[in-house]
């Protein structure tokens, strides 16, 4: 058991490694009434293609099964984790994102029933032929909502215009047609390989016990062994895959995406390019730059623009997204202002503003049960610790901004618009 | 129970209400002005709260303004305007870290505060009307705004339901008017609106955070005695009358899925047994919609039931393929009979209990929710904390339930489908 701590928040948590093989992170709040309990798993959407020491070869699955998963899961051969739920009144939800996948529960009362049902249907898989093809039409028209999203589109566009081969270009929830070929068979094997708790996180922040959490735990985590597993991760050219995407769905404004490509990162190397291409990003083309504000005034942005990075496991890139008239105007004038930047340099007193600003915001967070839990999931996942960015926002220099942009490849990005119907 | 909020009238029309907890890290306060909804001048109100919120005449351009905010450890001014129940409630809020975490030693709370209220009652004006240059940038973020809204196509389809279903009342308008109207906003026009807000439109100040909040009501009382409010308006809210005969309307667009709105309103006084069908029946994962609809049809991914509990209206809301919108229509339709002939047992009541509870006791975890409840009490007149609030849905019997649920009536079916080929 590790405490970690921190002296600028004058907080701490607990980091278990435990004897079954999963890791534990359990964040007691004081006065807080709720509780939010995540269970995760290191598998996502990207995780296409894969083995495990017990497997002769690697296997390729359809796309979206790891969101179909999730949505299984729930089930056992009796009931539905939804009724073991209904009993305690928690709010339980799940979802599956790039990386991973992650089953929870808020409550304010029965905080132990609730541990208990979560740990227990997760560990507990129950897929028949009839179960699985029951659920092609909820995810079916899960599939067809984000058909009709201009914003999710417009994102996913993008995403398939940087990348070539990495499944980061894939929608999480699959298509039609690729959920179509998924089985019980498959869902077995994605679940045994990937749900071992080797792979998987415990994040518990707020209300509750942290003995009695362990107690549970000690019951009811099933020890695994950790069984070597691969995962794929294609060879990713460097630059972008199209420069231009173009889609026509029911909307008034065009909206779009400018995504701008970088190698990928892993660990603390990436949390560290996260913040600084973050702070770098807001300063260049934030609400606080001259960018914004002339862009605004022109009426080529609204309040609707914003930039951020998008990172994970084999994928790293910046993004600015918002509505525009002229989207291919907003780029060209988006690389001539970095283009500047670069040349001209930038102003130290506006990035000191802007680190404060991630410092603020990185403390605010631990104000919040929910966004507690969630971010130690996270940052788990990606090797790192919930208070690792307040230290390296802390640590950031003028100089890891500037070298920052001088890296940057500014024409190394993509253009994904959604334009109105006619 | 006004001693919850300490709720104390401190100029004419204008209510301020304050409460400390620990826990928070930041505070919020809202101000927050309340209108009934009218097509004729909620586009120019609309705006109001955009103007206020992004400068101020002693801090008179966006840049500095945002850049002010940023130094105050990413602090925030935000303006909102929305629809609850027949009014439109124009919010003007800040939200910031308390004193006790400022870096530097700052006052933030009376930092914040004169922040406000400089936004509030001393905007960059021009000759009696706002700026030009600035009415014309947020003119363009409300055109915006309205236009945008088909891109949700759930909320769109939403909106325009209420539209049918509480037809001829003031819940019907949009809550951001109609781009025509927006178009037509002037630096005159917007300042008139903004002049009636502050004058003569009841008033909740709202304070929730780890700060005491000494101070504050005073700096308010001052501002606004300087202002001369008068003439106060009269704000009332209505249930939604039933129509005779359900009316339907589909309304086409380029989509792939059809969104499907069924609007049924009840008249019953028995609101706690009301609350408790809706939950029973489309509130919860363990609810009717969900249990039968969505899982054991397939039907849709999502099918939930929402109250508007002051208008007496309660929402279906689907999203179905095409071929399926009657079919999922006669289900909907089907589980509320259900209900009527009460078929759901004691255990979906015990469960529906738990659900209010395990929402009621997690209310004062964060501010917003805090000051979200309570200005919401305001409204219903019927100011209690959760805890109160939640003691009337504990023991309501299975009969009340049917007797809400046999109240209830289809008023209007909306459709969003896609084009004809």
């Amino acid at each position: 058991m590790e405490k970690i701590t921190n002296s600028r928040v004058k907080e701490e948590y607990l980091r278990i490694k435990h004897k079954s093989g999963a890791t534990i992170l359990l964040y007691p709040m004081k006065g807080y009434s709720t509780a939010y309990a995540l269970f995760g798993t290191k598998y996502g959407s990207v995780d296409t293609t894969f083995k495990t020491d017990e497997d002769d070869d690697f296997v390729t699955v359809p796309e979206g099964i790891a969101h179909y998963l999730e949505h299984k899961l729930f089930e056992n051969d009796e009931c539905d984790a939804f009724d073991l739920y209904a009993k305690t009144g928690a709010n339980a939800n799940a979802y599956t994102s790039f990386d991973k996948t992650a089953y929870l529960f808020s409550c304010s009362q029965k905080f132990e029933e609730n541990l208990r049902i979560l740990l227990g249907f997760v560990q507990e898989p129950y897929f028949t032929d009839e179960t699985v093809a029951k659920e092609q039409g909820i995810i079916g028209q899960e599939i067809r909502m984000y058909e009709d999203d201009p914003g999710w589109r417009v994102f996913f566009n993008c995403l398939q215009a940087m990348y070539e081969k990495n499944p980061v270009r894939i929608d999480i929830a699959g298509t039609i047609e690729s959920i179509a070929k998924i089985d019980k068979d498959l869902l077995y094997r994605c679940y045994n390989t990937f749900y071992n708790l080797n792979n998987m996180v415990i994040a518990i922040a707020g209300n509750f016990d942290v003995d009695k959490t362990l107690e549970i735990c000690d019951e009811l985590l099933k020890p695994s062994e950790d069984h070597g597993l691969q995962v794929i991760v294609p060879d990713e050219p460097i630059t972008v895959h199209e420069k231009r995407k173009v889609q026509k769905l029911s909307c008034a404004i065009p909206l779009f995406n400018i995504g701008w490509k970088f190698p990928a990162y892993s660990g603390k190397e990436q949390y560290r390019n996260f913040i600084v291409y973050n702070i770098l990003m807001e300063l260049c083309l934030g609400n606080t730059s001259d960018f914004y504000n002339r862009m605004y005034e022109s009426g080529l942005l609204n309040d609707s623009f914003s930039v951020s990075v998008f990172c994970g496991r084999g994928y790293f890139s910046v993004i600015a997204e918002g509505e525009s008239v002229d989207p291919d105007k907003v780029l060209s004038e988006m690389v001539k202002e970095l283009s500047r930047l670069k040349a001209d340099g930038l102003d130290e007193e506006e990035f000191i503003t802007i680190r404060n600003k991630t410092y603020g915001e990185l403390v605010a967070g631990l104000n919040n049960v929910e966004s507690v839990a969630n971010s130690m999931l996270s940052q788990e996942i990606n090797g790192v610790g919930i208070y690792d960015g307040i230290e390296i926002t802390a640590n950031t220099t003028f100089e890891d901004v500037k070298a920052a942009l001088d890296y940057m490849d500014i024409d190394n990005n993509s253009l994904s618009i959604i334009e109105p119907v006619d | 129970m006004n001693e919850i909020l300490n709720r104390r009238e401190i100029a004419e029309g204008v209510h301020f209400s304050s409460i400390t907890d620990n826990r928070y890290k930041k505070n919020l306060i809202s101000v927050i002005f309340y209108t009934e909804m009218n097509e004729n001048t909620v586009t120019d109100n609309v705006i109001v709260p955009e103007l206020l919120s992004k400068c101020n005449a002693k801090i008179p351009t966006y840049k500095e303004f945002n850049n002010k905010m940023s130094r105050l450890y990413a602090s925030v001014v935000n303006g909102s305007s929305s629809r609850q129940y027949d009014l439109q409630a124009l919010r003007l809020s800040a939200f910031y870290l308390d004193d006790a975490y400022a870096l530097s030693g700052e006052k933030m709370t009376e930092i914040m505060t004169d922040t406000l209220i400089d936004c509030l009652t001393d905007p960059v004006t021009d000759n009696g009307a706002f700026s030009a240059k600035f009415t014309e940038l947020e003119k363009k973020t409300v055109i915006d705004n309205i236009a945008a809204a088909i891109n949700d196509k759930r909320s769109y389809a939403t909106d325009r339901a209420m539209q049918t279903i509480c037809s001829g009342e003031p819940a019907s308008v949009s809550a951001y008017g109609t781009e025509e109207k927006a178009r037509e906003i002037t630096p005159e026009s917007a300042y008139k609106a903004y002049r009636r807000m502050i004058e003569s439109m009841p008033c909740e100040i709202i304070c929730v955070g780890s700060s005491d909040f000494s101070g504050v009501a005073e700096k308010f009382t001052e501002a606004f005695a300087k202002v001369g409010r008068h003439d106060i308006e009269a704000t009332t809210i209505g249930l939604s009358a039933i129509k005779d005969t359900p009316k339907e309307v589909v309304e086409r667009l380029s989509v792939n899925q059809s969104k499907l709105v069924l609007g049924f309103k009840s008249h019953c006084e028995d609101l706690p047994a009301l609350v408790l069908l809706q939950k029973i029946y489309g509130g919860t994962t363990s609810a009717k919609l969900f249990k039968v609809v969505r899982e054991k049809m397939s039907l849709c991914y999502y099918c939930s039931a929402g109250l508007n509990d002051l208008k007496g209206v309660m929402l279906v809301n689907s999203g179905v393929e095409n071929e399926n919108i009657e079919k999922t229509k006669t289900a909907v339709i089907d589980q509320l009979e259900e209900m009527k002939n009460g078929n759901f047992t004691d255990e979906d009541i015990s469960f529906a209990e738990m659900n209010i509870k395990n929402a009621y006791m997690g209310v004062a975890d964060s501010a917003f929710g805090v000051s979200s409840w309570y200005a919401d009490r305001i409204l219903k007149n019927d100011i209690v904390t959760p805890e109160q609030a939640l003691s009337r849905y504990l023991g309501v019997s299975k009969e009340r339930i049917i007797a809400a649920a046999k109240s209830v009536m289809l008023d209007s079916v909306y459709v969003l489908t896609g084009i004809e080929e």
